[in-house]
């Protein structure tokens, strides 16, 4: 395919991987997090990990939106599609994660109307084909797919569709890697920076991460060759004692973002105060809910949600996973009790959930040789 | 109201922006942080909606209201339904 086989080049790669290897320092261990699941899964579907040196450790941050949803948002959900005679819509590996007792898909084959889209649009589609009745548009994602909630609700306001409401549970990157960089037991070298989310943000929002903690931010795409420069640039910039945000992704992130999705954003969401998130627990300001302009097309405020709170499986690590502080592999039932058709934890659920890509992967364990 | 169908993909169950089929092998179907390039093939007459072609060959409509100027062959971004930003197309050096 062209403008895309040019970006998994085998030659290319290789030598961008001889690059990698002379800009280590023999006996250093570098730990990098990519911050978006997108990332995780193409490292393992590529086998880009194989490419570098064994010092060289990724760590997979907490990028996938899936796997972040803490139970008890589930569970509102499922309480909203079972109590009201509502048609509940969502993107579909949120169907399968596991709430206290069920999941969607669950509460789906006991009766709820759920049905699965690829859209916000195909889900105000649905609610123009069923006039007679509420549709709820269970709303996820991190920036990148804010922007398409917020033009789907500014056009159902528009055209009229009353029959139309969204329970929003977006959420923003920055404050969990503040958290993240906050945590004690996290070392950190450097970041892989989620591409998608700075076509909407920008690059800007990271400066921060240079500035105030010390490690260089390189923002990536999604190809292997991209992936495999950004850490070849990380590397260089620690070589080198820079430490910026540096932008890889150029043929589609501007710097400054997209102001017009900024803008559609802020005026159909406001933050929360605080957002809950699996493993990391609540974080200021991290999630996105419907502005008072748009209150009317708000889900939480239509029906009743109950607010349920569910602490994690204890069995479940994917806490630690998100915060890069153990591999999936070293999770307790990886593999056994949690799997992609039976996961316990939501980073089984998705395949950018860091646990999926290495089971889906055949990634058990880690045995490369060193430098 | 508008109708959506106005440069409907051929997408089974009405002309969804996901194009109506199985989703790709091996990803997620469209809430992680992923999006796919994709080619204007032609604006619709309602206003922000566009026909796509992605790389597998399949069409899709897209909101487009997040670009400005959004012209026939151009490369975009498309992510949940919507293009987030403009592909400049070019291999890697």
């Amino acid at each position: 395919m062209r403008f895309v086989d040019e970006f998994r080049d085998a030659e290319l790669g290789a030598a961008v991987a001889a690059e990698i290897l002379t800009l280590v320092e023999p006996g250093r261990h570098y730990k990098l997090m990519e911050v978006c699941g997108g990332h995780t899964h193409s490292i393992y579907k590529y086998g880009i990990d194989d490419l570098l040196p064994v010092n060289v450790e990724l760590v997979h941050g907490p990028g996938c939106p899936v796997c972040v949803i803490p139970m008890g948002r589930v569970d509102d959900g499922i309480a909203l599609a079972l109590e009201n005679d509502i048609i509940f819509t969502c993107f579909g590996d949120m169907m399968r994660v596991p709430g206290s007792d069920r999941t969607l898909l669950d509460a789906k084959a006991a009766g709820a109307d759920i049905r699965m889209v690829y859209s916000p649009l195909d889900a105000l589609r649905i609610a123009k084909q069923n006039a007679g009745r509420e549709v709820v548009f269970y709303a996820i994602g991190f920036e990148t797919t804010a922007p398409s909630t917020a033009l789907t609700l500014k056009r159902a306001r528009a055209e009229g569709v009353r029959n139309f409401s969204c329970m929003c549970s977006h959420v923003t990157i920055v404050p969990p890697l503040r958290a993240l960089l906050e945590s004690p037991d996290l070392r950190l070298d450097g970041f892989i920076g989620p591409g998608h989310v700075c076509t909407v943000v920008g690059a800007r929002p990271f400066e921060f991460i240079p500035a105030d903690y010390g490690k260089p931010l390189v923002v990536s795409g999604f190809e292997p060759l991209d992936i495999l420069q950004s850490v070849a640039m990380i590397l260089e910039q620690l070589r080198s004692g820079r430490c910026e945000v540096e932008n890889q992704y150029g043929r589609v992130v501007p710097y400054e973002g997209n102001p017009r999705a900024l803008e559609v954003m802020a005026e159909v969401f406001e933050l929360r105060p605080h957002f809950e998130w699996r493993g990391l627990g609540f974080i200021s300001h991290s999630g996105l809910r419907l502005s008072d302009e748009y209150a009317e097309l708000d889900a939480e405020q239509r029906f009743h949600v109950p607010g349920v709170r569910v602490a994690d499986p204890k069995a479940c690590q994917c806490g630690e996973v998100l915060k890069g502080v153990i591999k999936p592999y070293e999770c307790k039932v990886f593999g056994t009790a949690c799997t992609p058709e039976r996961p316990i934890g939501t980073c089984m659920v998705s395949s950018e959930g860091a646990c999926a890509a290495y089971y889906n992967f055949g990634r058990f364990t880690r045995e490369r040789e060193a430098v | 109201m508008t109708d959506h169908g106005s440069c409907r993909a051929d997408a089974g169950d009405g002309g969804g922006t996901g194009g109506g089929g199985e989703p790709p092998a091996g990803r997620c179907i469209t809430c992680a942080d992923l999006a796919e390039e994709m080619t204007v093939l032609a604006l619709c007459s309602d206003p922000g909606l566009a026909l796509c072609l992605d790389s597998e060959g399949e069409r899709h409509t897209v909101e487009t209201g997040l670009l400005e100027q959004v012209a026939v062959d151009q490369r975009i971004l498309v992510h949940a339904g919507a293009a987030i930003a403009r592909v400049t197309i070019g291999a890697p050096a």
